[in-house]
């Protein structure tokens, strides 16, 4: 890939940063206390010596116009070993700290499973730019469970419930995947995108519950012009014997999302939950709820699951970005990536990673006890 | 990989906007009301065949299990109704395992193609991929984390709900019987839609059955 000039000192950095744990804190780094709420990736210390594992980006330029996504690869056994921990051991992650520079779009944490083509061999990290290269290409990680994840700047600080963890095994990989946007619908005010995360253990012998998780994501959905105010519903099985707890959630969708819901489901019904089932509504595009324990706990009846669903409406991209993006542009994009026809081109907004010009119906929910990861297209 | 490429032509909603108002909802350029407003809604099922055609779906068939952009497999449901509004219809289709009851589940609002003959369709031969895929239901039912059984090879139930914004609403309910529907991407499908399956559990040398 041919990087911008004005991405050279980025790439610079990404060339020195050698291999998955390359990026990561150096081995044997001291024992830090607790920050409080550090809103500057920087400055967040990591776990004290065996206490945890710290994951932790560059700090990348995202120039005036552009969206980077990043995809980071780190070894679990590797980042156990960092922070003076038996990389031989199993991490179980009780707490999740998370510190992003302001503009941040998104950041997911992925257990890697099946290679397509997105290799961990082939480096870290691997950069995607204006929603080109593998880091933006999502089939890559379509049986990648989710670990945790983000939509927020500043200081996401998460404990699970008492005696719940999510095991993460030595020998697994890590992907953190951190999205930039420095566009039209959405800014990096300080042009630099940077992501910390300090995964916190906790006591193998207090563990009484494993946490799972589920990523949902709707990819055939289409606002379009002569179709405007369009919404997605989706089921999603948990599919546990017994009732589970849902203990954190969020969703995510770009500026023509106009409401996001998630409902507690039954499993057997095909009709939009009651109201009184709602756990989780998003009204704000940019910056969506991120609820999690203790403020929520959600029930889920046993062989239930969770039932989602985006609202949109339809917007002039023209107006929507100061004419820097247009139907034209749209239908173009309609063309190359879905081989839509001109005569059944709409001015559509299509699954897809740019914000300006794509539009997402994502579901991220935590629950216990896990019954199994997740994924439901 | 599921490619709708060779699908062509005709409009579900041409360009130009919204055309004014119809008792207070905004009409769709290309489609209104299919048929008789006095009568019964009525409709039958459509499916997305591997070979890009679009079928009438009848009790007893088989349904092709398709890989979607997204991944996974998928079923694309889809109706051709009459004496409904085709303009901004909640299309909802849902597969259900007949032993445990459990079922997966997807709801769109989409615009039927009026074919001229009082009704209105998710897709026609014509249709171009894009376009197709997305005004039918997608039902996902692969990985294969809800039903304990295989997905292929066994009846399940398929059940879809029309609703227009009048309240106008009909569902109707078949057994069909889900199969591996590309050759190309067989061991794949035979391997995440087993009962039993495990998400990212390796799916080398077929996985499956």
């Amino acid at each position: 890939m041919r990087l911008p000039a004005s991405l050279l000192p980025f790439a610079a950095l990404l060339l020195a940063c050698l291999a998955w744990s390359g990026c990561s804190q150096s081995p044997g780094t001291a024992a830090a206390p607790d920050a409080g709420d550090p809103t500057d990736p920087s400055q967040l210390p990591p776990p004290a010596v065996g206490a945890g594992v710290k994951l932790m980006t560059d700090a990348f330029t995202v120039p005036a116009g552009e969206e980077l996504q990043v995809c980071y690869f780190f070894k679990v056994s590797d980042l156990l070993q960092a922070n003076g921990m038996d990389p031989t051991q199993p991490l179980e992650l009780h707490r999740v700290q998370v510190v992003q520079k302001p503009g941040s779009h998104h950041m997911n944490l992925f257990r890697v499973r099946t290679i397509v083509n997105l290799n961990p061999a082939n480096g870290s990290p691997q950069v995607g730019i204006g929603g080109v290269g593998q880091c933006f290409v999502s089939s890559n990680w379509a049986d990648w469970p989710l670990v945790a994840n983000t939509q927020i700047g500043g200081n996401e600080d998460w404990s699970y419930p008492d005696g719940v963890a999510n095991e993460l095994m030595p020998t697994e990989t890590l992907m953190l995947q951190t999205h930039y946007v420095n566009a039209a619908t959405q800014g990096t005010p300080d042009g630099i995108g940077q992501v910390a995360i300090d995964l916190y253990s906790m006591d193998p012998t207090t563990v009484t519950a494993q946490m799972g998780t589920i990523f949902a994501t709707n990819q055939n959905i289409r606002i379009c012009e002569g179709n405007p105010t369009p919404s997605y519903s989706h089921s999603c099985q948990i599919s546990s014997p017994n009732p589970v707890t849902i203990v954190g959630a969020n969703g995510h969708f770009h500026s023509r999302g106009v409401e996001f819901d998630m409902y507690t489901w039954d499993g057997t019904s095909t009709t939009t939950p009651p109201s009184s089932d709602r756990f989780y509504q998003s009204l704000t595009w940019a910056e969506p709820p991120m609820l999690h324990s203790p403020d929520l706990q959600q029930a889920v009846p046993a062989n239930g699951g969770i039932w989602f669903s985006c609202s949109y409406q339809w917007q002039d991209p023209s107006a929507l970005t100061n004419g820097v993006d247009t139907c034209a542009t749209l239908n173009a994009f309609d063309a190359k990536k879905h081989m839509t026809p001109p005569a059944q081109q709409d001015c559509c907004y299509t699954f897809g990673p740019q914000v300006d010009v794509n539009e997402h119906c994502n579901a991220f929910v935590y629950y216990y006890p896990k019954q199994d990861n997740v994924t439901c297209f | 990989m599921l490619v709708l490429v060779a699908l062509v032509g005709l409009v579900a909603c041409s360009p130009g906007g919204l055309a004014g108002g119809d008792g207070g909802h905004e009409t769709c350029p290309g489609v209104g009301f299919l048929g008789d407003e006095a009568g019964a809604p009525d409709f039958d099922m459509q499916v997305l065949e591997a070979d890009q055609t679009v079928a009438v779906l009848n009790d007893g068939d088989s349904v092709p299990l398709l890989l979607p952009p997204q991944g996974g497999r998928v079923l694309f449901v889809g109706v051709r109704a009459t004496n409904v509004d085709g303009c901004g219809l909640q299309l909802t289709g849902a597969l259900r395992d007949l032993t445990t009851n459990q079922v997966q589940v997807d709801a769109r609002t989409v615009n039927l193609i009026d074919t001229g003959d009082g009704y209105g369709v998710s897709g026609t031969p014509d249709t171009a991929a894009s376009t197709a895929i997305s005004s039918f239901s997608n039902i996902a039912v692969c990985p294969n984390e809800w039903s304990p059984t295989n997905i292929y090879g066994t009846p399940y139930g398929v059940e879809v709900t029309i609703l227009d914004r009048e309240g106008r609403t009909l569902t109707k309910k078949l057994k069909v019987t889900p199969e591996c529907g590309e050759p190309a991407n067989v061991e794949q499908c035979l391997c995440i839609c087993k009962g039993g399956y495990v998400l990212g559990q390796s799916c080398v040398d077929g996985g499956g059955e």
